[in-house]
């Protein structure tokens, strides 16, 4: 049976982690292939039920990213998505979704390292924790059930 | 039915040496609404962009995505020319499989199959596009110069001379700024009134400004194009239609002991003044605080003596309206005084003076009237020390930043002190000489070498008094960082240039944003220097950031440009990616409940209440509306509405949730 | 008792409001929310420990709504839902007169919005301990158990839409599980569907509930619903210091944001 590839689903700023992950590219900086960008102008367009959304179509983790505080290039559409995200993780945490799966970052669009360096380590980190199975199956087998 | 048209760039090799363009193209093809489908070896040249237009015409196509390079690359070449072939801009999308694909993963069937991937969610993105005309937003051709220093005074010039009519509005009773304090400027020596003078009076005499002074801006509402600005113009107690500026007032008014903030303290005015010879407009204020009809009831001989009847004890200060279509930010910077610096003793020693009092002292229309004559005893300072980056790259004293003007005043300081007293000696302490400027370093090398101010490179700790000398303790880097120790007569302290008081204030008022140091921020560092990140706001000058004169001058000229270029038009346009919120029959009206817990969240104040009303005007319900002028389109109101009656073009919920949708779903 | 249907008698016998939301005796012993039009019919409302409901849900109903004024029987719980609804721009203060009733059923007279929120303030808050013990026992449970707790709760929900339509902060016209095109929340009553949507209305009500317990009480197959809400709520206090119910004039936690908030969760 060939390895585990997690499906990763990164929803990013246009400005900062959009921009960031371009410059990976100019940088010929390598990364797992198991990501797929999803671009929206700002964090705090992010709308949280499209995660849900991506874990019930089959995603295995999550990356989030956007401007560094101070940074966003709407002033401060981080600073509420920022908010809006805590307490998204604390409803996950304590209806037993699994948040290791949702990594938050900040990554500008100068830290084209960082970009690859976040990709790389949800990878290994999902690749960990194995496809997340429980939500698959509930927005799958138990419909149908 | 949605007929998309996919366009496969190699991007040379770029793209097809690790990605099989052919099998990406073939698989398209197949996806649902994929008519055309093809792969070439440059989309973004002219025979490939001719491929696309040619397939919009021949295939009908609805939408077309090309999946190449990043769209912040060519996105606008690609919806150029789908406009070409008259199909509206917005219905093109592009999939990223070069910076984000090709470029970072390794040949194999997994980059493929992320290539097709990132070009079926694009195609189903797409699919939901919707054909956007940009907006249209009229324009007030009227700038508002805020300050009027050197800045303002050019940018308003250029405005006016283009046309435009402009506004400005001065905090001081005259225009002239720092400027206008300053004796010779560097690196010609030139006098600094002499220069800036005539450009003040054509400020005055100039029909398309109008000019208001002793005012300062109480509110800004609005957005490009359309402000609203409040003025408030603080009562001068002299009604300026009717005063002749003869001055006679000035001249009787009993309190002359009031320490004159032109000359930095160093002299004296009365209650009743007009901060120097020169000001624009020669109208004198009333100072309230000082005068002594305001303090005791009693006095009034200015209003005596006046015989154009021009006194006006009652006048109250003046809000003013003003509809305009840009507004340039030039109010300028201020120094650190000397009782900023413990280490020289907290501004208690008379004869350490700042840099700005240097330039009083040695102009001619100064105090001393432009001879060189020390604070205390009015003495010819035989030895002056000049102490640069007094604050400035200190992380300890909270200014880690350079103030840049220091070098190339201090140097000019020292000439000046020379070409003064030829006998004397000038010492300079410096860390470094940054004089990077046409004709700067020339300047300090003269300074050194001609005129001999002794240069010592090093910073100085301390600095008391013994004997009525200032002891100037410090070190000689150059030397082993052997201690230097003179007994100067005079010190000058190039103080640290910081952000004006009230600069954060103004930055709220004006939506705009600043750093930590309260210096206005530009929309780029380099690409947008003279632009704020709010649409028709402008900088110009030190409220930037520490600046000198050519800088100031040339940085007003360049926001003149951009409001000449702005004002150019009747209407503006602007990219249609903005939220709106839903509109549907009554009795609905919209499905948003009124709740306006999205106006909060926008950075731009661009969320209104809209009152719905019956015929008899009664208030039906209340909506969000969402001013078109003002969103900048980041969608945070969209994802904060609960009934997802906020959508935003270009990235709409049901474009988003079926991109996501198209990734996994494969 | 007698206080407050005096209270009540004068305002519609003087004229100061058209419409009194109240309660009258129901079938058997139950009681049931009333609407009162006339002095005389005053006779007939009444106030005991069964009056429970959070009658604030009707202000946002067509006949309240219609009514240029009205006043209504509130205790904190009603009291805490017009404030809440009164920061959202849904009641205004000239329209409503607050009779106030403690939580121990002492009636503290008309409230204005400032009286109200004093009120609001010294009233206890309504978590109840079985509640709390709840909350710990599934923060300690595994992740795993954690998960399939909630999905076997959630299991027999019906889709009735009873918990949203007791809550008087539920007020959209057009819920987003109407919402399709995208159909962000699937309809049908399976686990999928129903995880989604409890989670969906959790979140849409953080910074926002009052905790009256509506939800719970009027679920009928008695899922603890009220619990995700007490939950969020405690999060928001402890994270934010914002809580909803306690001002008229209020920006829930959602809509606002401070530059210290934590971010030890964000690489």
């Amino acid at each position: 049976m060939s390895e585990f590839e997690p499906k990763i689903v990164a929803f990013v700023c246009n400005w900062c982690t959009y921009a960031g992950a371009d410059l990976t590219g100019t940088s010929r900086i390598k990364y797992s292939a198991n990501v797929r960008i999803v671009r929206f102008p700002c964090t705090g367009r992010i709308d949280y039920m499209l995660l849900t959304k991506a874990f019930a179509s089959g995603a295995d983790g999550i990356i989030v990213s956007g401007c560094h505080p101070n940074d966003c290039h709407y002033t401060s559409g981080n600073f509420y998505a920022r908010r809006r995200w805590m307490v998204f993780k604390k409803i996950c945490d304590f209806m037993g979704i699994d948040t290791r799966r949702i990594v938050f970052s900040w990554v500008s669009a100068a830290e084209g390292g960082k970009w690859a360096e976040i990709v790389n380590s949800t990878n290994e980190e999902i690749k960990k924790l194995g496809p997340y199975e429980s939500y698959h199956k509930l927005s799958t087998q138990d419909i149908l059930a | 039915m949605a007929r998309i048209g996919v366009f496969i760039c190699h991007c040379g090799e770029n793209i097809s040496a690790t990605v099989d363009c052919p099998k990406v193209s073939e698989v398209a093809a197949k996806f649902p609404g994929v008519v055309y489908s093809i792969d070439y070896k440059y989309m973004c040249s002219d025979p490939g962009q001719s491929m696309v237009v040619n397939a919009i015409k021949e295939h009908k196509l609805t939408g077309v995505v090309v999946s190449a390079c990043s769209p912040r690359m060519h996105e606008p070449t690609f919806r150029r020319a789908c406009a070409e072939a008259g199909l509206n801009p917005y219905l093109c999308e592009m999939a990223n499989i070069r910076e984000h694909c090709s470029w970072v993963h390794e040949k194999g069937d997994k980059t493929d199959q992320k290539a097709i991937d990132v070009v079926r969610m694009m195609v189903e993105k797409v699919k939901r596009n919707n054909a956007l005309m940009s907006i249209k937003v009229p324009v007030t051709k009227t700038a508002l110069v805020i300050g009027g220093g050197v800045a303002g005074i050019q940018a308003a010039l250029d405005i006016a001379n283009a046309g435009h009519k402009v506004i400005m509005v001065e905090r001081d009773p005259s225009i002239g700024g720092h400027m206008s304090q300053l004796s010779e400027t560097f690196p010609t020596l030139d006098c600094s009134q002499c220069i800036l003078t005539p450009r003040m009076v054509e400020v005055a005499q100039n029909p398309n400004i109008k000019l208001y002074t002793y005012a300062e801006v109480e509110s800004v509402e609005g957005f490009v194009g359309n402000f609203t600005v409040k003025i408030r113009k603080k009562a001068k107690s002299v009604d300026e239609t009717v005063c002749n500026g003869c001055g006679l007032c000035t001249t009787k008014c009993p309190n002359k002991k009031i320490p004159n903030e032109f000359e930095l303290g160093m002299g004296k005015r009365p209650a009743i003044y007009v901060p120097f010879p020169q000001a624009v407009p020669n109208i004198p204020v009333i100072d309230k605080i000082n005068c002594t009809y305001y303090k005791t009831g009693k006095c009034k001989i200015c209003e005596k003596v006046c015989q154009a009847k021009a006194i006006r004890f009652d006048q109250e200060d003046e809000i003013i309206e003003v509809a305009v279509g840009a507004i340039a930010i030039c109010t300028g910077f201020d120094v650190k005084k000397t009782d900023f610096f413990p280490e020289y003793g907290y501004g208690k020693y008379k004869d350490i003076i700042d840099g700005l009092q240097f330039e009083r002292m040695a102009s001619a229309s100064g105090p001393t009237s432009g001879e060189m004559r020390r604070p205390s005893d009015g003495q010819t300072p035989k030895k002056i020390v000049f102490v640069a980056c007094a604050g400035s790259r200190d992380p300890a004293k909270g200014i880690e930043y350079c103030s840049k003007i220091c070098c190339m005043y201090t140097a000019k300081h020292a000439m000046l002190y020379k070409h003064k007293v030829h006998d004397g000696t000038a010492y300079v302490f410096y860390m470094d000489i940054r004089a990077a400027g046409k004709n700067y370093d020339e300047f300090t090398r003269r300074g050194i070498e001609e005129d001999g101010a002794k240069y010592i490179r090093g910073r100085v700790s301390k600095i008391y008094e013994r004997d009525g000398k200032l002891i100037v303790v410090g070190a000689d880097t150059l030397m082993n960082a052997e201690t230097v120790e003179i007994e100067a007569d005079m010190v000058v302290l190039a103080t640290a240039g910081v952000a004006n008081p009230g600069a954060e204030e103004l930055a709220q008022k004006l939506h705009v944003s600043y750093d930590q140091h309260k210096f206005f921020s530009e929309a780029h560092p380099k690409l947008k220097p003279v632009e704020t990140n709010t649409a028709g706001i402008y900088l110009a000058g030190a409220c930037q950031a520490p600046k000198d004169i050519p800088e100031s001058v040339a940085a007003a000229s360049g926001v003149a440009g951009k409001i000449s270029c702005l004002f150019a038009n009747n209407e503006l346009t602007r990219e249609p990616l903005i939220a709106f919120v839903d509109r549907t029959a009554p009795p609905e009206y919209s499905s948003c409940t009124g709740c306006f817990l999205c106006q909060p969240v926008c950075p731009y104040n661009a969320i209104e209440r809209e009152d719905v009303k019956d015929r008899n005007g009664n208030l039906i319900k209340q909506l969000a509306y969402i001013n078109p002028g003002l969103c900048q389109g980041c969608g945070t109101c969209v994802a904060v509405c609960k009934s997802k009656s906020i959508d935003i073009d270009g990235y709409t919920n049901s474009q988003m949730y079926y991109e996501v949708d198209a990734l996994l779903n494969s | 008792m007698e206080e407050i249907k005096k209270i009540a008698k004068e305002l519609l016998a003087e004229n100061k409001v058209q419409l009194i939301v109240g309660f009258e005796k129901g079938s058997a012993n139950k009681v049931r929310p009333a609407f009162f039009t006339k002095p005389e019919e005053i006779d007939q409302l009444i106030y005991n420990e069964y009056c429970i409901h959070n009658i604030a849900l009707y202000l946002k109903k067509d006949i309240c709504q219609k009514a240029n004024n009205l006043a209504i029987i509130a205790n904190p719980n009603v009291v805490r839902s017009i404030l809440q609804l009164a920061s959202e721009n849904q009641i205004a203060e000239e329209k409503i007169k607050i009779i106030g009733i403690s939580f121990e059923g002492k009636c503290v007279g008309l409230l204005d919005f400032k009286a109200a929120e004093e009120f609001s303030k010294t009233q206890p808050k309504g978590i109840k301990p079985e509640d709390k013990a709840l909350i710990e026992k599934i923060q300690a449970m595994p992740l795993e158990e954690r998960f399939n707790y909630w999905v076997e709760a959630f299991s027999p929900c019906i889709k009735c839409y009873a918990c949203r339509a007791s809550c008087p902060m539920c007020y959209c016209g057009k819920c987003n599980v109407e919402t399709n095109n995208p159909q962000w929340i699937p309809v049908a009553p399976h686990k999928y569907g129903n995880l989604e949507w409890h989670m969906m209305r959790a979140m849409h009500l953080a910074g926002r509930c009052i905790n009256c317990g509506e939800c719970n009480r009027s679920c009928p197959v008695n899922i603890p619903l009220n619990i995700l809400s007490y939950m969020l709520s405690d999060f928001i206090l402890d994270e934010f210091d914002s809580e909803a119910g306690m001002n008229a004039v209020f920006t829930p936690a959602l809509s606002v944001y401070t530059s210290v908030d934590k971010e030890n969760f964000i690489k």
